[in-house]
């Protein structure tokens, strides 16, 4: 889970490519580090969930997560 | 759509992205049917980008004791990850799970829900613990959140969660941001006559005409006829307050779209209200009616002035909107019968020099040829 560019469809480009080049660049951002904080909050809650999570259920919530 | 469409789209959009509804306020002049496209496609790709995760945290809850879900759910993930996961759980399993959060952390989570996502949750939601959440929710005055919700509330509920609501200027504010039709008809059918005449009050005393005008434009007519009846039966201060709340904001295009549906008793008593003897409420309603090409819909309704108020519109009209006539002229080749009987009883109540001028101002149209012909028995004066 490390890149945070988000797969936007052609009709959300489109309303994004109207924009001016600075509001377009401010919106980029915006998406992008709200995908940043998305991912980091799931990795943190992963962390923090596997403190919770009984021993003996450990590896097969692991798994879970690896796959 | 609106600034209050707009308003409820940046908001949605800030919450998607973690940020404030000031953060986004740079793409307010985007059309709000744009933001709608731009926040569910930025929904879209943050759910297809994380799904893997999301359901895997879903899944979570059917391996672990279902206590332990519920701290991971308060205290690991929180109301933000919550609502992304419940719409990959069963429904049956989120809806276990809930009922061992409290209710601030499950109005927390409905913020961040996207309703449509978690429509199987929804629908099979309880009821009792719906009405709590609309509480919280209203409390807290999340009234675009709730709008967003009734759209996929089951009728029991839906209905249920009306009741709970015991203010009607809160209904009519919700309503705004209800985006389903049937479901804004399925509330106004059920309230009580009373508290129809609740939301007609609520909208004179705090100035909420502009979401009144908009719920009648959207509801059925059967539903629609009935909340109508229940403003015009108001007194006249407060039909006098909706008249001129339509000249300020502009809300003819909406009230004459209404008023067409209406029967002709009904329309005549808004009509007939003395505010429209304010020459700037009566300019207000002719600039509306040119600017967006309004004339079927005004035509239509001419006659519910009656002779005297249609009178007092050719004279107001004459003398500051002369254009307007020449306009309103060429367009009464089809009116009915009653209509032209109403302007030629209206053309005699005019002095012989207001009515000349009056005939100057649509000369060569239909309504010239109407008004030279007043009825017998009238004269000038």
């Amino acid at each position: 889970m490390s890149n945070d560019t988000l797969k936007l469809d052609h009709d959300t480009r489109a309303v994004i490519d109207k924009l001016t080049a600075d509001d377009r660049a401010r919106l980029e951002s915006l998406i992008q580090q709200a995908a940043k904080n998305e991912r980091q909050m799931l990795e943190q809650a992963l962390t923090d969930a596997m403190q919770m999570v009984p021993r003996p259920l450990r590896n097969r919530v692991r798994k879970l997560f690896l796959g | 759509m609106n600034d209050t469409a707009t308003r409820a789209e940046l908001e949605k959009l800030a919450r998607i992205l973690g940020t404030d509804t000031e953060t986004v306020q740079f793409l307010a002049p985007i059309d709000a049917t744009d933001l709608r496209t731009l926040r569910e496609g930025v929904t879209d790709a943050m759910f297809a980008r994380f799904r893997d995760s999301f359901r895997s945290f879903a899944r979570l809850s059917g391996i672990m004791p279902m206590a332990i879900s519920a701290r991971i759910a308060q205290h690991v993930l929180g109301p933000t990850l919550a609502a992304r996961i419940a719409g990959e759980m069963p429904p049956d399993k989120a809806i276990e799970l809930s009922a061992r959060l409290p209710d601030s952390f499950l109005a927390d989570t409905c913020l961040q829900l996207d309703p449509h996502r978690a429509d199987a949750i929804i629908a099979g939601f309880p009821i009792d613990r719906a009405v709590i959440l609309t509480r919280v929710l209203l409390a807290r005055n999340e009234t675009i959140v709730m709008g967003h919700f009734v759209d996929v509330l089951p009728t029991e509920t839906l209905l249920a969660a009306a009741d709970a609501i015991e203010d009607e200027a809160d209904l009519l504010h919700i309503s705004f941001f209800v985006e389903d039709n049937d479901q804004l008809d399925r509330v106004v059918a059920h309230l009580t006559p009373e508290r129809r005449r609740g939301l007609i009050r609520a909208a004179a005393a705090r100035d909420q005409w502009p979401e009144i005008i908009t719920t009648l434009q959207r509801i059925s007519p059967g539903s629609r006829a009935a909340l109508a009846r229940s403003a015009l039966a108001e007194d006249n201060a407060t039909l006098d307050s909706l008249i001129r709340a339509a000249a300020l904001r502009d809300l003819w295009p909406a009230l004459l779209g209404v008023g067409q549906n209406l029967e002709h008793a009904t329309r005549a008593r808004l009509l007939q209200q003395a505010a429209f003897n304010d020459p700037a409420v009566v300019r207000s309603a002719l600039d509306s009616i040119a600017a967006n090409d309004l004339w079927p819909a005004f035509a239509a309704q001419f006659e519910a002035l009656g002779e005297r108020g249609t009178a007092r519109l050719l004279q107001i009209a004459t003398r500051q909107r002369p254009e307007f006539l020449a306009r309103l002229g060429r367009q009464m080749d089809t009116a009915n019968e009653n209509a032209v009987n109403n302007l030629r009883a209206a053309g005699g109540l005019l002095g012989t020099n207001l009515r000349q001028r009056v005939l100057a101002a649509c000369d060569g149209t239909p309504l010239a040829r109407m008004l030279a012909q007043p009825p017998a028995g009238t004269t000038d004066s």
